[in-house]
Protein backbone atom coordinates (compact mmCIF):
# COMPACT_ATOMS: atom_id res chain seq x y z
CA UNK A 1 0.00 0.00 0.00
CA UNK A 2 1.94 3.38 -1.31
CA UNK A 3 1.34 7.07 -1.39
CA UNK A 4 3.08 10.13 -1.13
CA UNK A 5 4.09 11.43 2.36
CA UNK A 6 2.86 15.39 2.63
CA UNK A 7 2.43 15.09 6.25
CA UNK A 8 -0.34 16.77 6.10
CA UNK A 9 -3.61 15.61 8.76
CA UNK A 10 -5.89 15.43 5.69
CA UNK A 11 -4.29 13.22 2.90
CA UNK A 12 -5.69 13.91 -0.25
CA UNK A 13 -6.92 10.98 -2.01
CA UNK A 14 -7.57 9.29 1.71
CA UNK A 15 -6.45 6.22 1.18
CA UNK A 16 -3.13 4.79 -0.03
CA UNK A 17 -3.27 2.75 -3.11
CA UNK A 18 -2.53 -1.21 -3.78
CA UNK A 19 0.38 -1.70 -5.93
CA UNK A 20 2.63 -4.42 -6.51
CA UNK A 21 6.26 -4.55 -6.47
CA UNK A 22 8.10 -4.20 -10.01
CA UNK A 23 11.44 -5.23 -8.98
CA UNK A 24 13.85 -4.98 -5.70
CA UNK A 25 17.35 -3.87 -5.16
CA UNK A 26 19.99 -6.42 -6.01
CA UNK A 27 23.37 -5.56 -6.84
CA UNK A 28 22.77 -3.62 -9.93
CA UNK A 29 19.94 -1.78 -8.97
CA UNK A 30 19.91 0.04 -5.42
CA UNK A 31 15.87 0.69 -5.30
CA UNK A 32 12.77 -0.67 -4.84
CA UNK A 33 10.76 0.04 -8.45
CA UNK A 34 7.11 0.63 -8.58
CA UNK A 35 5.75 0.57 -12.33
CA UNK A 36 2.19 3.17 -12.09
CA UNK A 37 0.14 4.00 -14.59
CA UNK A 38 -1.73 7.02 -13.66
CA UNK A 39 -5.84 6.58 -13.47
CA UNK A 40 -6.81 9.32 -10.72
CA UNK A 41 -5.49 11.11 -8.14
CA UNK A 42 -3.71 8.96 -5.59
CA UNK A 43 -1.41 7.31 -9.00
CA UNK A 44 -0.99 10.97 -10.41
CA UNK A 45 0.56 12.16 -7.38
CA UNK A 46 2.85 8.94 -6.89
CA UNK A 47 3.98 9.30 -10.42
CA UNK A 48 4.80 13.07 -9.92
CA UNK A 49 6.57 12.10 -7.04
CA UNK A 50 9.97 14.11 -7.28
CA UNK A 51 13.61 13.59 -5.89
CA UNK A 52 13.39 14.13 -2.20
CA UNK A 53 9.55 13.20 -1.99
CA UNK A 54 9.32 10.37 0.52
CA UNK A 55 6.69 7.48 -0.85
CA UNK A 56 5.20 5.99 2.17
CA UNK A 57 4.83 2.36 2.10
CA UNK A 58 3.43 -0.69 3.86
CA UNK A 59 4.13 -4.03 2.81
CA UNK A 60 5.02 -6.48 1.27
CA UNK A 61 1.48 -7.38 1.98
CA UNK A 62 -0.53 -11.02 0.81
CA UNK A 63 0.90 -13.63 -0.52
CA UNK A 64 2.65 -14.12 -3.88
CA UNK A 65 3.03 -16.13 -7.11
CA UNK A 66 3.40 -19.90 -6.11
CA UNK A 67 7.12 -20.30 -7.75
CA UNK A 68 7.77 -23.49 -6.24
CA UNK A 69 7.68 -25.52 -9.28
CA UNK A 70 9.02 -29.43 -10.02
CA UNK A 71 12.45 -29.34 -11.68
CA UNK A 72 11.99 -28.88 -15.84
CA UNK A 73 8.46 -26.87 -15.49
CA UNK A 74 8.05 -24.11 -17.77
CA UNK A 75 6.85 -20.75 -16.80
CA UNK A 76 4.06 -18.87 -19.66
CA UNK A 77 3.84 -15.61 -18.44
CA UNK A 78 0.62 -13.87 -19.40
CA UNK A 79 0.71 -10.39 -18.70
CA UNK A 80 -2.28 -7.36 -19.96
CA UNK A 81 -1.30 -3.72 -19.85
CA UNK A 82 -0.55 -2.79 -15.94
CA UNK A 83 -0.24 -6.76 -15.18
CA UNK A 84 3.37 -6.14 -16.19
CA UNK A 85 4.37 -4.82 -13.43
CA UNK A 86 3.65 -7.55 -10.85
CA UNK A 87 5.08 -10.09 -13.21
CA UNK A 88 8.92 -9.11 -13.50
CA UNK A 89 9.99 -9.90 -9.97
CA UNK A 90 8.52 -13.25 -10.43
CA UNK A 91 10.33 -13.53 -14.20
CA UNK A 92 13.61 -13.13 -12.12
CA UNK A 93 12.54 -15.98 -9.12
CA UNK A 94 11.85 -18.22 -12.22
CA UNK A 95 15.14 -17.71 -14.28
CA UNK A 96 17.20 -17.91 -10.71
CA UNK A 97 15.25 -21.36 -10.47
CA UNK A 98 16.37 -22.56 -14.28
CA UNK A 99 12.79 -22.25 -15.00
CA UNK A 100 12.16 -21.50 -18.81
CA UNK A 101 10.21 -18.50 -19.05
CA UNK A 102 8.28 -17.53 -22.01
CA UNK A 103 6.00 -13.97 -21.69
CA UNK A 104 3.11 -13.35 -23.56
CA UNK A 105 2.03 -9.68 -22.93
CA UNK A 106 -0.41 -7.45 -24.98
CA UNK A 107 -1.65 -4.17 -24.68
CA UNK A 108 -3.79 -1.65 -26.80
CA UNK A 109 -0.72 -0.14 -28.74
CA UNK A 110 2.80 -0.33 -28.98
CA UNK A 111 3.25 2.65 -26.45
CA UNK A 112 1.92 0.85 -23.86
CA UNK A 113 4.41 -2.38 -23.89
CA UNK A 114 6.29 -1.35 -20.90
CA UNK A 115 9.48 -2.70 -19.35
CA UNK A 116 9.55 -5.43 -22.43
CA UNK A 117 13.48 -4.39 -22.30
CA UNK A 118 13.75 -5.30 -18.60
CA UNK A 119 12.81 -9.31 -19.69
CA UNK A 120 14.90 -9.18 -22.53
CA UNK A 121 17.87 -8.42 -20.63
CA UNK A 122 16.83 -11.37 -18.38
CA UNK A 123 17.12 -13.51 -22.20
CA UNK A 124 13.36 -14.15 -21.79
CA UNK A 125 11.73 -14.43 -25.59
CA UNK A 126 8.27 -13.05 -25.33
CA UNK A 127 5.05 -13.23 -28.13
CA UNK A 128 3.35 -9.73 -28.23
CA UNK A 129 -0.14 -8.91 -28.82
CA UNK A 130 -1.85 -5.39 -29.32
CA UNK A 131 -5.12 -4.50 -30.10
CA UNK A 132 -4.72 -1.92 -33.04
CA UNK A 133 -1.43 -4.30 -34.43
CA UNK A 134 1.08 -1.31 -33.44
CA UNK A 135 3.02 -3.96 -32.42
CA UNK A 136 3.06 -8.15 -32.43
CA UNK A 137 0.04 -9.55 -33.10
CA UNK A 138 -2.94 -7.65 -33.89
CA UNK A 139 -5.54 -8.53 -31.23
CA UNK A 140 -5.67 -10.11 -27.75
CA UNK A 141 -3.45 -11.11 -25.25
CA UNK A 142 -5.10 -15.08 -25.19
CA UNK A 143 -4.69 -15.05 -29.35
CA UNK A 144 -0.87 -14.48 -28.03
CA UNK A 145 -1.13 -17.11 -25.62
CA UNK A 146 -3.01 -19.70 -28.35
CA UNK A 147 -0.76 -18.77 -30.95
CA UNK A 148 2.08 -19.70 -28.33
CA UNK A 149 0.89 -22.99 -27.53
CA UNK A 150 -0.10 -24.25 -30.70
CA UNK A 151 3.56 -23.53 -31.64
CA UNK A 152 4.89 -25.04 -28.70
CA UNK A 153 4.91 -27.85 -25.94
CA UNK A 154 1.84 -27.25 -23.45
CA UNK A 155 2.77 -29.92 -21.13
CA UNK A 156 5.06 -29.35 -18.00
CA UNK A 157 3.95 -25.59 -18.54
CA UNK A 158 2.22 -23.31 -15.32
CA UNK A 159 0.39 -20.46 -16.58
CA UNK A 160 1.16 -17.04 -14.21
CA UNK A 161 -1.59 -14.14 -15.46
CA UNK A 162 -1.98 -10.73 -14.34
CA UNK A 163 -4.20 -7.83 -15.91
CA UNK A 164 -7.55 -6.53 -15.74
CA UNK A 165 -10.40 -8.78 -14.66
CA UNK A 166 -11.74 -9.58 -18.27
CA UNK A 167 -8.24 -10.86 -19.81
CA UNK A 168 -7.37 -12.78 -16.98
CA UNK A 169 -10.88 -14.89 -16.91
CA UNK A 170 -10.34 -15.29 -20.81
CA UNK A 171 -6.87 -16.46 -20.00
CA UNK A 172 -7.75 -18.80 -17.10
CA UNK A 173 -10.24 -20.39 -19.81
CA UNK A 174 -7.63 -20.72 -22.42
CA UNK A 175 -5.52 -22.50 -19.41
CA UNK A 176 -8.23 -24.61 -18.46
CA UNK A 177 -9.10 -25.94 -22.10
CA UNK A 178 -5.12 -27.10 -22.76
CA UNK A 179 -4.85 -28.50 -18.81
CA UNK A 180 -2.32 -25.97 -18.10
CA UNK A 181 -2.20 -24.73 -13.96
CA UNK A 182 -3.14 -21.45 -14.02
CA UNK A 183 -2.08 -18.87 -10.98
CA UNK A 184 -4.09 -15.49 -11.25
CA UNK A 185 -3.40 -11.99 -9.00
CA UNK A 186 -6.35 -10.23 -9.03
CA UNK A 187 -6.50 -5.97 -8.40
CA UNK A 188 -9.16 -5.42 -5.81
CA UNK A 189 -9.80 -2.34 -3.93
CA UNK A 190 -9.12 -1.93 -0.64
CA UNK A 191 -8.69 0.51 2.14
CA UNK A 192 -5.83 -1.29 4.47
CA UNK A 193 -4.28 -3.85 2.32
CA UNK A 194 -3.59 -5.80 5.82
CA UNK A 195 -6.54 -7.77 6.45
CA UNK A 196 -9.21 -5.65 8.46
CA UNK A 197 -11.25 -3.65 6.09
CA UNK A 198 -12.64 -6.53 5.07
CA UNK A 199 -12.97 -4.17 1.44
CA UNK A 200 -11.58 -6.40 -0.92
CA UNK A 201 -13.46 -9.54 -0.87
CA UNK A 202 -13.20 -12.11 -3.96
CA UNK A 203 -15.48 -14.83 -4.05
CA UNK A 204 -13.48 -18.83 -4.43
CA UNK A 205 -14.82 -22.11 -4.29
CA UNK A 206 -14.38 -22.56 -0.84
CA UNK A 207 -15.42 -19.22 0.61
CA UNK A 208 -14.76 -15.15 0.26
CA UNK A 209 -11.16 -14.90 0.29
CA UNK A 210 -9.77 -11.43 0.92
CA UNK A 211 -7.35 -10.12 -2.19
CA UNK A 212 -4.29 -8.71 0.48
CA UNK A 213 -4.10 -11.11 2.87
CA UNK A 214 -5.30 -14.42 1.18
CA UNK A 215 -4.09 -12.79 -2.42
CA UNK A 216 -3.62 -11.15 -4.50
CA UNK A 217 -2.50 -14.98 -6.01
CA UNK A 218 -4.96 -17.26 -6.08
CA UNK A 219 -5.76 -20.47 -8.18
CA UNK A 220 -7.61 -19.73 -11.26
CA UNK A 221 -9.51 -23.23 -10.85
CA UNK A 222 -10.78 -21.92 -7.46
CA UNK A 223 -11.87 -18.53 -8.40
CA UNK A 224 -15.48 -16.96 -8.87
CA UNK A 225 -15.09 -14.96 -11.63
CA UNK A 226 -19.03 -13.53 -11.95
CA UNK A 227 -18.44 -12.27 -8.19
CA UNK A 228 -15.26 -10.17 -9.04
CA UNK A 229 -15.56 -6.77 -10.12
CA UNK A 230 -12.37 -5.54 -11.44
CA UNK A 231 -10.97 -1.80 -10.86
CA UNK A 232 -11.48 -0.29 -14.22
CA UNK A 233 -15.22 -1.07 -13.85
CA UNK A 234 -15.02 0.45 -10.42
CA UNK A 235 -12.96 3.59 -10.81
CA UNK A 236 -13.48 6.63 -9.78
CA UNK B 1 5.47 19.95 35.47
CA UNK B 2 4.75 16.32 36.09
CA UNK B 3 3.50 13.96 32.91
CA UNK B 4 -0.31 14.92 32.56
CA UNK B 5 -3.02 12.31 33.68
CA UNK B 6 -4.76 10.81 30.62
CA UNK B 7 -6.64 8.76 32.45
CA UNK B 8 -10.79 8.61 32.41
CA UNK B 9 -13.63 6.12 33.67
CA UNK B 10 -16.45 4.94 31.78
CA UNK B 11 -18.76 2.45 32.96
CA UNK B 12 -16.94 1.56 35.59
CA UNK B 13 -13.68 0.86 33.60
CA UNK B 14 -10.77 2.62 34.40
CA UNK B 15 -8.23 3.49 30.78
CA UNK B 16 -5.29 4.74 30.95
CA UNK B 17 -5.73 7.14 28.12
CA UNK B 18 -9.15 7.99 26.32
CA UNK B 19 -8.01 6.25 22.95
CA UNK B 20 -9.93 3.44 21.79
CA UNK B 21 -9.91 2.05 18.12
CA UNK B 22 -13.14 1.31 16.62
CA UNK B 23 -14.92 -2.13 15.75
CA UNK B 24 -14.60 -2.78 12.03
CA UNK B 25 -11.79 -0.78 11.36
CA UNK B 26 -9.23 -3.11 14.02
CA UNK B 27 -9.89 -6.32 13.21
CA UNK B 28 -9.31 -8.48 16.21
CA UNK B 29 -6.76 -6.71 17.33
CA UNK B 30 -3.92 -8.90 16.94
CA UNK B 31 -3.67 -7.79 13.41
CA UNK B 32 -2.51 -4.48 14.28
CA UNK B 33 0.60 -6.14 16.72
CA UNK B 34 3.13 -5.50 13.37
CA UNK B 35 2.89 -1.45 13.42
CA UNK B 36 2.49 -0.90 17.28
CA UNK B 37 2.28 -2.20 20.78
CA UNK B 38 -1.60 -2.50 20.84
CA UNK B 39 -1.87 -2.33 24.68
CA UNK B 40 -0.71 1.48 24.50
CA UNK B 41 -4.58 2.38 23.62
CA UNK B 42 -6.90 2.55 26.16
CA UNK B 43 -8.54 -0.42 24.26
CA UNK B 44 -10.02 -1.40 21.15
CA UNK B 45 -14.05 -2.37 19.93
CA UNK B 46 -13.57 -6.21 18.05
CA UNK B 47 -15.28 -6.52 14.86
CA UNK B 48 -18.86 -7.23 14.89
CA UNK B 49 -19.41 -10.81 16.28
CA UNK B 50 -22.43 -12.47 15.66
CA UNK B 51 -23.99 -15.45 16.99
CA UNK B 52 -22.63 -17.62 13.70
CA UNK B 53 -20.08 -16.39 11.55
CA UNK B 54 -21.06 -14.31 8.75
CA UNK B 55 -19.53 -14.11 5.53
CA UNK B 56 -20.82 -10.39 5.04
CA UNK B 57 -22.01 -8.47 1.47
CA UNK B 58 -20.87 -9.53 -2.23
CA UNK B 59 -17.66 -8.31 -3.69
CA UNK B 60 -17.58 -4.80 -4.43
CA UNK B 61 -17.63 -3.52 -0.57
CA UNK B 62 -15.78 -0.38 -0.76
CA UNK B 63 -15.63 3.45 -2.55
CA UNK B 64 -13.41 6.02 -1.89
CA UNK B 65 -15.69 9.62 -1.43
CA UNK B 66 -13.61 13.15 -0.84
CA UNK B 67 -12.31 12.98 2.46
CA UNK B 68 -14.02 9.42 3.20
CA UNK B 69 -15.35 6.11 2.45
CA UNK B 70 -18.01 4.44 1.65
CA UNK B 71 -18.39 0.84 2.89
CA UNK B 72 -20.64 -2.13 3.06
CA UNK B 73 -19.12 -5.11 4.57
CA UNK B 74 -22.00 -6.55 5.67
CA UNK B 75 -20.70 -7.78 8.57
CA UNK B 76 -18.36 -10.16 7.67
CA UNK B 77 -17.21 -11.52 11.03
CA UNK B 78 -16.06 -15.17 12.92
CA UNK B 79 -18.89 -15.42 14.93
CA UNK B 80 -18.78 -15.46 19.02
CA UNK B 81 -17.34 -19.05 19.17
CA UNK B 82 -14.65 -18.20 16.32
CA UNK B 83 -13.84 -14.89 18.11
CA UNK B 84 -13.58 -16.60 21.97
CA UNK B 85 -12.03 -19.85 19.93
CA UNK B 86 -9.67 -17.83 17.73
CA UNK B 87 -9.03 -14.44 18.70
CA UNK B 88 -9.33 -13.91 22.33
CA UNK B 89 -6.28 -16.20 23.66
CA UNK B 90 -4.31 -14.20 21.09
CA UNK B 91 -5.13 -11.27 23.67
CA UNK B 92 -3.70 -12.69 26.53
CA UNK B 93 -1.14 -10.12 26.81
CA UNK B 94 -3.11 -7.21 25.90
CA UNK B 95 -3.36 -4.27 28.83
CA UNK B 96 -6.04 -2.41 27.72
CA UNK B 97 -9.69 -2.83 27.61
CA UNK B 98 -11.41 -5.12 24.78
CA UNK B 99 -14.86 -4.15 23.97
CA UNK B 100 -16.94 -6.53 22.23
CA UNK B 101 -18.98 -5.54 19.26
CA UNK B 102 -21.78 -7.04 19.18
CA UNK B 103 -24.93 -7.71 17.13
CA UNK B 104 -28.37 -9.85 16.64
CA UNK B 105 -31.08 -10.78 14.28
CA UNK B 106 -33.38 -10.66 17.43
CA UNK B 107 -33.24 -9.61 20.80
CA UNK B 108 -32.88 -13.67 21.94
CA UNK B 109 -29.82 -13.56 19.91
CA UNK B 110 -28.07 -10.28 21.52
CA UNK B 111 -28.77 -11.72 24.70
CA UNK B 112 -27.33 -14.92 23.49
CA UNK B 113 -23.80 -13.74 22.33
CA UNK B 114 -23.96 -11.65 25.91
CA UNK B 115 -24.37 -14.89 27.69
CA UNK B 116 -21.67 -16.41 25.62
CA UNK B 117 -19.18 -13.58 26.65
CA UNK B 118 -20.36 -13.54 30.32
CA UNK B 119 -17.52 -15.61 31.89
CA UNK B 120 -14.77 -13.72 29.69
CA UNK B 121 -13.31 -11.13 32.13
CA UNK B 122 -10.92 -10.27 29.38
CA UNK B 123 -13.52 -9.07 28.21
CA UNK B 124 -14.38 -5.66 29.70
CA UNK B 125 -17.59 -4.49 27.96
CA UNK B 126 -20.17 -4.87 25.23
CA UNK B 127 -21.00 -2.72 22.90
CA UNK B 128 -24.56 -3.09 21.00
CA UNK B 129 -24.15 -2.57 17.38
CA UNK B 130 -27.93 -1.41 16.44
CA UNK B 131 -26.63 0.60 13.61
CA UNK B 132 -25.05 -1.40 11.34
CA UNK B 133 -26.67 0.06 7.75
CA UNK B 134 -25.68 -2.96 5.98
CA UNK B 135 -27.56 -5.91 6.45
CA UNK B 136 -31.35 -6.35 5.47
CA UNK B 137 -32.27 -7.54 8.87
CA UNK B 138 -31.51 -6.93 12.33
CA UNK B 139 -29.06 -4.16 13.53
CA UNK B 140 -30.57 -1.22 11.98
CA UNK B 141 -34.43 -1.58 13.38
CA UNK B 142 -32.66 -1.83 16.72
CA UNK B 143 -31.38 1.77 15.81
CA UNK B 144 -34.24 2.93 14.29
CA UNK B 145 -36.93 2.30 16.29
CA UNK B 146 -36.55 3.39 20.17
CA UNK B 147 -39.18 1.15 21.42
CA UNK B 148 -36.79 -1.34 20.21
CA UNK B 149 -34.12 0.33 21.09
CA UNK B 150 -34.99 0.49 24.72
CA UNK B 151 -36.12 -3.47 24.22
CA UNK B 152 -33.05 -4.86 23.51
CA UNK B 153 -30.73 -2.72 25.58
CA UNK B 154 -32.83 -3.47 28.68
CA UNK B 155 -32.87 -7.60 27.99
CA UNK B 156 -29.63 -7.52 27.43
CA UNK B 157 -28.79 -5.58 30.44
CA UNK B 158 -30.44 -8.18 32.43
CA UNK B 159 -28.65 -10.72 31.52
CA UNK B 160 -25.18 -9.67 31.11
CA UNK B 161 -22.48 -8.43 34.18
CA UNK B 162 -20.27 -6.80 31.37
CA UNK B 163 -21.15 -2.63 30.89
CA UNK B 164 -22.98 -2.88 27.92
CA UNK B 165 -22.48 0.47 25.66
CA UNK B 166 -24.98 1.30 22.55
CA UNK B 167 -23.31 2.38 19.43
CA UNK B 168 -26.07 4.97 17.65
CA UNK B 169 -26.97 5.12 14.09
CA UNK B 170 -26.70 8.98 13.15
CA UNK B 171 -29.34 8.15 10.54
CA UNK B 172 -32.45 9.25 12.22
CA UNK B 173 -34.13 12.20 13.29
CA UNK B 174 -33.42 13.27 16.55
CA UNK B 175 -31.02 11.50 18.17
CA UNK B 176 -31.66 12.31 21.85
CA UNK B 177 -35.00 9.98 21.44
CA UNK B 178 -32.59 6.92 21.01
CA UNK B 179 -30.07 8.16 23.81
CA UNK B 180 -32.43 8.52 26.37
CA UNK B 181 -34.25 5.40 25.26
CA UNK B 182 -30.48 3.95 25.99
CA UNK B 183 -30.20 5.60 29.35
CA UNK B 184 -33.71 4.67 30.25
CA UNK B 185 -32.72 0.56 29.83
CA UNK B 186 -29.91 1.46 31.45
CA UNK B 187 -26.84 1.72 29.31
CA UNK B 188 -23.84 2.22 30.73
CA UNK B 189 -22.47 4.57 28.06
CA UNK B 190 -23.37 5.66 24.08
CA UNK B 191 -21.16 5.53 21.32
CA UNK B 192 -21.57 8.26 19.23
CA UNK B 193 -21.61 7.59 15.83
CA UNK B 194 -22.05 4.65 13.62
CA UNK B 195 -21.72 5.54 10.16
CA UNK B 196 -24.13 7.77 7.90
CA UNK B 197 -25.86 6.17 5.03
CA UNK B 198 -24.56 7.13 1.39
CA UNK B 199 -24.29 6.25 -1.88
CA UNK B 200 -22.22 6.64 -4.76
CA UNK B 201 -22.67 6.11 -8.77
CA UNK B 202 -20.55 4.46 -11.34
CA UNK B 203 -21.93 7.91 -14.41
CA UNK B 204 -20.86 6.01 -17.08
CA UNK B 205 -22.62 2.08 -16.20
CA UNK B 206 -25.52 4.08 -14.32
CA UNK B 207 -24.81 1.37 -11.32
CA UNK B 208 -23.91 1.83 -7.80
CA UNK B 209 -20.33 1.58 -6.67
CA UNK B 210 -20.97 -0.54 -4.19
CA UNK B 211 -22.71 -3.97 -4.62
CA UNK B 212 -24.98 -3.27 -1.32
CA UNK B 213 -26.02 -0.28 -3.34
CA UNK B 214 -25.54 1.93 -0.51
CA UNK B 215 -23.19 1.89 1.88
CA UNK B 216 -21.77 3.73 5.32
CA UNK B 217 -19.63 6.99 5.26
CA UNK B 218 -16.69 7.07 7.34
CA UNK B 219 -13.39 9.06 7.36
CA UNK B 220 -12.94 12.48 7.76
CA UNK B 221 -15.74 13.84 5.96
CA UNK B 222 -18.38 12.98 8.87
CA UNK B 223 -16.32 14.75 11.70
CA UNK B 224 -18.38 17.84 12.06
CA UNK B 225 -21.70 15.69 11.81
CA UNK B 226 -20.50 13.65 14.26
CA UNK B 227 -19.17 16.47 17.17
CA UNK B 228 -22.65 17.98 16.38
CA UNK B 229 -24.62 14.71 17.62
CA UNK B 230 -22.46 14.16 20.41
CA UNK B 231 -22.69 17.78 21.67
CA UNK B 232 -26.57 17.02 20.95
CA UNK B 233 -26.69 14.29 23.06
CA UNK B 234 -24.44 15.53 25.91
CA UNK B 235 -26.89 17.86 26.59
CA UNK B 236 -30.09 15.08 26.54
CA UNK B 237 -28.25 12.08 28.84
CA UNK B 238 -26.05 11.88 31.84
CA UNK B 239 -24.15 8.77 30.89
CA UNK B 240 -21.13 8.91 29.02
CA UNK B 241 -20.30 9.58 25.62
CA UNK B 242 -17.90 7.96 23.60
CA UNK B 243 -17.16 9.80 20.14
CA UNK B 244 -16.24 8.67 17.17
CA UNK B 245 -16.52 10.00 13.45
CA UNK B 246 -13.71 11.11 11.09
CA UNK B 247 -10.56 11.16 14.10
CA UNK B 248 -7.53 10.97 12.67
CA UNK B 249 -5.84 13.86 14.48
CA UNK B 250 -5.20 15.04 18.24
CA UNK B 251 -7.17 18.32 17.46
CA UNK B 252 -10.01 15.69 16.37
CA UNK B 253 -9.76 13.98 19.56
CA UNK B 254 -10.43 17.21 21.76
CA UNK B 255 -13.28 18.39 19.62
CA UNK B 256 -15.38 15.01 20.75
CA UNK B 257 -13.97 15.61 24.12
CA UNK B 258 -14.99 19.21 24.45
CA UNK B 259 -18.06 18.71 23.28
CA UNK B 260 -19.09 16.23 25.62
CA UNK B 261 -17.35 12.62 24.97
CA UNK B 262 -15.46 11.10 27.90
CA UNK B 263 -13.49 9.04 25.30
CA UNK B 264 -12.50 8.96 21.98
CA UNK B 265 -12.68 6.34 19.02
CA UNK B 266 -10.37 5.89 15.82
CA UNK B 267 -12.17 4.36 12.52
CA UNK B 268 -11.20 4.86 8.99
CA UNK B 269 -7.85 6.43 10.24
CA UNK B 270 -6.43 3.32 11.52
CA UNK B 271 -6.47 1.67 7.39
CA UNK B 272 -4.22 4.45 5.94
CA UNK B 273 -2.54 4.92 8.92
CA UNK B 274 -1.94 1.95 11.25
CA UNK B 275 -0.19 3.83 14.09
CA UNK B 276 -2.54 7.19 13.87
CA UNK B 277 -3.88 6.02 17.66
CA UNK B 278 -0.63 6.43 18.88
CA UNK B 279 -0.01 10.07 17.65
CA UNK B 280 -3.23 10.76 19.06
CA UNK B 281 -2.74 9.99 22.44
CA UNK B 282 0.90 11.58 22.18
CA UNK B 283 -0.97 14.64 20.99
CA UNK B 284 -3.19 14.72 23.44
CA UNK B 285 -0.79 14.38 25.64
CA UNK B 286 1.37 17.66 24.67
CA UNK B 287 -1.87 19.57 24.43
CA UNK B 288 -2.91 18.97 27.77
CA UNK B 289 1.27 19.60 28.84
CA UNK B 290 1.14 22.79 26.57
CA UNK B 291 -2.61 23.88 28.13
CA UNK B 292 -1.57 23.11 31.52
CA UNK B 293 -4.63 20.87 31.58
CA UNK B 294 -4.10 18.23 35.02
CA UNK B 295 -6.51 15.54 33.68
CA UNK B 296 -7.90 15.22 30.19
CA UNK B 297 -10.85 14.21 31.94
CA UNK B 298 -11.22 18.22 33.20
CA UNK B 299 -12.01 18.77 29.54
CA UNK B 300 -15.13 16.80 28.46
CA UNK B 301 -17.74 19.19 27.72
CA UNK B 302 -16.57 22.07 28.49
CA UNK B 303 -17.40 23.75 25.49
CA UNK B 304 -18.85 27.35 26.01
CA UNK B 305 -21.64 28.33 24.43
CA UNK B 306 -23.55 31.75 24.98
CA UNK B 307 -27.00 31.12 25.52
CA UNK B 308 -28.48 33.10 22.45
CA UNK B 309 -25.50 30.98 20.24
CA UNK B 310 -27.27 27.49 20.23
CA UNK B 311 -30.49 26.74 18.23
CA UNK B 312 -31.29 22.83 17.46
Amino acid sequence: MAWVEEGLNLPFPLLRKALAVYSLPNSERGKITLLIKVVGDGTAKLAGAEPGNTIGLIGPLGNGFETNLSPGKRALIVAGGTGIASVFLLSENLIKNNHPVHLVYGARQAEDLVGLEDFELLGIPSTITTDDGSRGIQGQVTQGLEHYLQQNIAEKSVIYTCGPTPMMRAVSRVAENWGIPCQISVEVKMACGFGVCLGCTVKTRSAYRLACTHGPVFDAADFIWEKTASISELAT
Amino acid sequence: MSSPNLQVEISGLHFKNPVLTASGTFGYGSEFERFFDISELGGFCTKGLSLEPMEGAAPGRIQETPSGMLNAIGLENVGVEGFIRDKLPRLANFQGHIIANVLGKSIQEFVAIAERLAPYKKVSALELNISCPNIKEGGIEFGHDPKMTFAVVDAVKRHSKHPIWVKLSPNVTDIRVFARACQDAGADAITLVNTFIGMSIDVYKCRPMLSNTTGGLSGPAIRPLAVRLVHTVAEAVSIPIIGIGGISTPRDALEFMIAGACAIQIGTANFYEPTVALKVIQGLRQYCLDQKVDSIQELVGTLCIEKDQFFY
